[in-house]
């Protein structure tokens, strides 16, 4: 006899949804991020970020693998006690929800900037986030569920828009291949390390998934393929444009989607993508909203967090509204980006030893 | 309900539960049961059988049981046979054992059964004396023969379909499953005119809680009565306002057959010429018989024609409309000029003149479905020449957007289910609507939400589009099928008791 589908996903549907939600980071401004601070070499840091982050990352399995069923926020419970683990809890919170609301409002800005320029910025943010909150309130199952159905799609996609622009591409355009310089790298890639800080907040999901074994492997594949692909892509759009140019371009991958074309007569094929880009944004912004509806109920010991969710959605898009143009963005987004990285790399370490500090008082 | 004073066998509650010793308050009770002598229907035979030397009658419906067959199981011998010495002391189990003929009968104490008793068109006998009365099994309800599938047609394959009669189509499915444990349970439902409810499934496939929470939603359900199939579908599915079917209808037993035999449950009902499939997936929707009867390549190739179509159907309207307001540049310069060329003269903008043919076209069909088959082929004339053709020339409309249409018309026909049809016709509205607002940004966010709202809505607990999204190991039997000797695993998301329908092959994976 099999068992009834209890509400739990497995490791398919959420390495999918690591696949689309991470991933998706090559197609905002982080290759923009990136190129500022890797020069021509900007495609090694995704490698570097994933590195990085490895380390903490086999911290915190390991700390949970002794606790069954338990996430993140238990384990902030179980280090840092009542008052303490709401407060650390909270703050999680707090980076989530502004890199969520001014990623979301980058996304609305290439909308507006590549596709929509005579539509209000508010118009496309009040839709997308209606399709988001629809999406996320339907359940952490539902969407890795969907994320399972479009994955194949997104990446044949990408595959595609890669071999339409091969002709473009020129590889030389690569070397020297050290960069700024190899020092400068790895201090970079460390800096960047949230790029894949989503490998130790999205432990929280663990109690979601069917186990612990189950999350490990599809995290692994997950985020290293997302490495690769961020890494890949980056390496491509340096190689199609070439580096002083690349790094003044603020969209480079809608700008490749232009440049995208088969033979001679289809020339025009961004709309495509952008439709694909666009049922990955949804599911990559619910994740979000969603973890930050969790997060924040767990952190307040709330047993509920469903209704939460549209709350979060509004005020993210309240809080994305705030700033004035792109520009503005992407400051904040830079700030948060390092300062988040600090964050998700000591955080193990914190816990870790407050753990010790706590057996040996007791 | 049972606020007029009935009981549930639709008896007024002052009569009296039990039948009488005398044969005469029996009758009278009988007669006024069912509006004698105003209802002529009902007959009575009164007759003294010399067997057990008593007076007696026999009850039966007209129209409902078989005069001949009364003639012949019941009355001839209970008036041929000799007085003699019988076995059993009760003298309606004697009648029942050793006189009458007839193949399945049983002996009832109770008024509040006899009227259902009649009703299915079984005869009453009624003997002097006796506080009972017998029910012989003598249906004589008229159904035609077997024909057909007039909506499931198949180039290769069986070509018989479901009736009106329950038991035919029992026989029907017996007669392709030779299977000890398939299970015919009966369940009677309605509380006036109550109707009986077969539940066919394989005892040692199906699901057990699948099979409790079936009967626990038939038994829950409060009506009058149930005319059909196609009612009794909207009183169980799981979300009566979506526009995703939670049961599938179909008129062919092979298919009702290998549904059973994949652990599903199947429902057969009087008056209904399909029977209904539980749960359902997407895939089930999708797939035809065919798509297995062909041969490996053939039944891939139609399959990858219909996916084609789902989405040609769904779309077309819409991308054309965003194509040729938000994203011009897609199309090539040369089209573009030619399109914009024959729009030139069309003083609408694209929307209307899509809404405007797309309804036209919803209206064919609608008509076309309506119109006494005597005069249909005026429905081929005004559709295809004064709708299409004209509306070009009074620049109605631009001779690409005819194209468009029947497109997607054509292709909506080639979705077989058609609950499913309707889903992706109502859809493709939406979309129409969206693609109008925003271009391929309202497509993309519609789709997102409609993809979301299909891998999480549920029939019987089985996920819409299971296997594949959540995966469940299964034979891989999804857009495109391995072939058949390679499909040795049942569907894992049906649950079914026996995941394999065999060892596993050499070289199957």
């Amino acid at each position: 006899m099999l068992s009834r589908s209890n509400g739990k996903s497995g490791t398919r549907e959420y390495t999918a949804l690591l696949l689309l939600t991470v991933g998706l980071k090559l197609s905002d401004t982080t290759p923009s991020i990136l190129f500022k601070s890797g020069k021509i070499a900007a495609w090694v840091i995704p490698l570097l970020a994933f590195g990085v982050m490895v380390v903490p990352f086999l911290l915190l399995l390991a700390m949970l693998k002794s606790r069954p069923e338990k996430g993140l926020t238990d384990l902030l419970f179980l280090a840092a006690g009542r008052w303490g683990g709401m407060l650390i809890g909270l703050a999680l919170c707090l980076v989530t929800l502004v890199s969520t609301a001014f990623g979301s409002r980058t996304y609305v800005d290439i909308i507006n900037t590549m596709g929509y320029q005579r539509t209000p910025l508010f118009a496309l943010y009040l839709m997308l986030m209606a399709a988001v909150f629809y999406v996320a309130n339907r359940g952490f199952e539902t969407i890795g569920r969907t994320a399972w159905i479009v994955v194949p799609y997104i990446e044949v996609f990408l595959a595609l828009l890669v071999v339409f622009v091969w002709y473009d591409v020129e590889w030389q355009h690569l070397f020297p291949a050290a960069g700024p310089g190899l020092p400068i790298l790895l201090r970079e890639g460390a800096n960047h390390g949230s790029i894949f800080g989503e490998m130790i907040l999205f432990t929280a999901f663990i109690p979601l998934m069917r186990n612990l074994q189950e999350f490990k492997i599809a995290s692994w594949i997950g985020f290293g393929a997302c490495a690769v692909k961020i890494a890949g892509m980056t390496a491509v759009y340096i190689a199609v444009y070439d580096f002083p140019p690349a790094e003044n371009m603020a969209y480079p991958f809608q700008q490749l989607t232009r440049a995208a074309s088969i033979g001679q007569i289809i020339s025009h094929l961004e709309s495509v993508f952008f439709a694909f880009w666009l049922i990955t944004t949804v599911v990559h912004f619910a994740v979000y909203v969603y973890l930050l509806a969790f997060l924040f109920a767990r952190s307040l010991g709330l047993d509920t967090f469903e209704p939460l969710i549209l709350p979060f959605t509004g005020l993210t898009m309240l809080i994305g509204m705030v700033p004035e143009n792109s520009s503005r963005v992407n400051q904040v987004l830079d700030t948060t980006l390092h300062v988040s990285t600090y964050m998700f790399i000591l955080l193990p370490f914190v816990l870790w030893s407050m753990i010790r500090l706590r057996r040996l008082v007791h | 309900m049972s606020d007029k004073g009935n009981t549930p066998g639709g008896i007024p509650e002052n009569m009296p539960h039990h039948l009488s010793e005398r044969l005469d308050e029996n009758l009278t009770l009988i007669k006024h049961l069912f509006a004698f002598p105003d209802n002529t229907a009902l007959i009575i035979r009164n007759l003294r059988v010399p067997a057990l030397d008593a007076e007696a009658a026999i009850v039966f419906l007209e129209g409902a049981a078989e005069p001949k067959l009364i003639e012949s199981t019941i009355l001839e011998p209970l008036l041929a046979k000799p007085s003699l010495p019988y076995q059993q002391p009760d003298k309606l189990e004697a009648v029942l054992r050793e006189i009458v003929t007839s193949p399945s009968g049983k002996k009832l104490v109770e008024l509040q059964v006899l009227p259902g008793e009649l009703l299915k068109g079984n005869t009453i006998f009624l003997l002097e004396g006796e506080a009972g009365a017998l029910t012989l099994e003598t249906p004589g309800f008229q159904s035609r023969s077997v024909t057909e599938p007039q909506v499931e047609h198949v180039l290769k394959g069986p070509k018989e379909a479901f009736i009106e009669s329950a038991a035919v189509n029992r026989s029907l499915i017996r007669k392709q499953l030779k299977e000890r444990q398939l299970v015919s349970e009966t369940i009677s439902i309605g509380q006036r005119s109550a109707k009986d409810i077969s539940l066919l499934y394989i005892k040692d496939l199906a699901d057990p809680e699948l099979v409790t929470e079936m009967k626990k939603r038939l038994k829950a359900i409060n009506a009058d009565t149930i005319a059909n199939l196609s009612i009794l579908e909207q009183y169980i599915e799981d979300r009566p306002y979506s526009l995703i079917p939670s049961a599938l209808l179909t008129e062919r037993p092979d298919r009702a057959c290998s549904f059973l035999m994949e652990g599903h449950i199947v429902l057969i009902m009087d008056n209904s010429p399909t029977a209904m499939v539980v749960p359902v997936t997407f895939w089930a929707l999708f797939h035809t018989p065919e798509d297995q009867y062909l041969r490996w390549a053939y039944g891939n190739f139609i399959r990858v024609v219909r996916i084609l179509a789902v989405f040609v159907a769904l779309l077309t309207p819409s991308i054309y409309i965003s194509v040729s307001t938000f994203h011009e540049e897609m199309i090539p310069t040369d089209l573009l000029l030619a399109i914009g060329a024959t729009r030139e003269r069309v003083p609408f903008p694209a929307l209307i003149e899509v809404l405007v043919m797309e309804i036209a076209f919803e209206l064919v069909r609608e008509a076309a479905v309506r119109i006494p088959s005597i005069i249909g082929p005026t429905i081929g004339i005004v559709g295809a020449l004064i709708l299409g053709q004209a509306a070009v020339e009074a620049n109605l409309v631009s001779p690409i957007l005819v194209i468009i249409v029947a497109l997607t018309g054509i292709s909506s026909f080639t979705i077989p289910e058609i609950s499913f049809n309707f889903a992706v016709r109502i859809l493709r509205f939406i979309m129409l609507f969206a693609a109008s607002f925003m271009g391929f940004f309202g497509i993309s966010l519609v789709m997102t939400c409609v993809i979301t709202y299909m891998v999480s809505f549920k029939s019987f607990g089985v996920p819409f589009l299971s296997p594949l999204s959540p995966h469940y190991r299964s034979s891989k039997d999804l857009i495109v099928r391995p072939p058949v000797w390679k499909q040795w695993l049942r569907p894992f998301n049906i649950r079914s008791q026996d995941s394999q329908r065999k060892n596993k092959p050499e070289g199957g994976d």
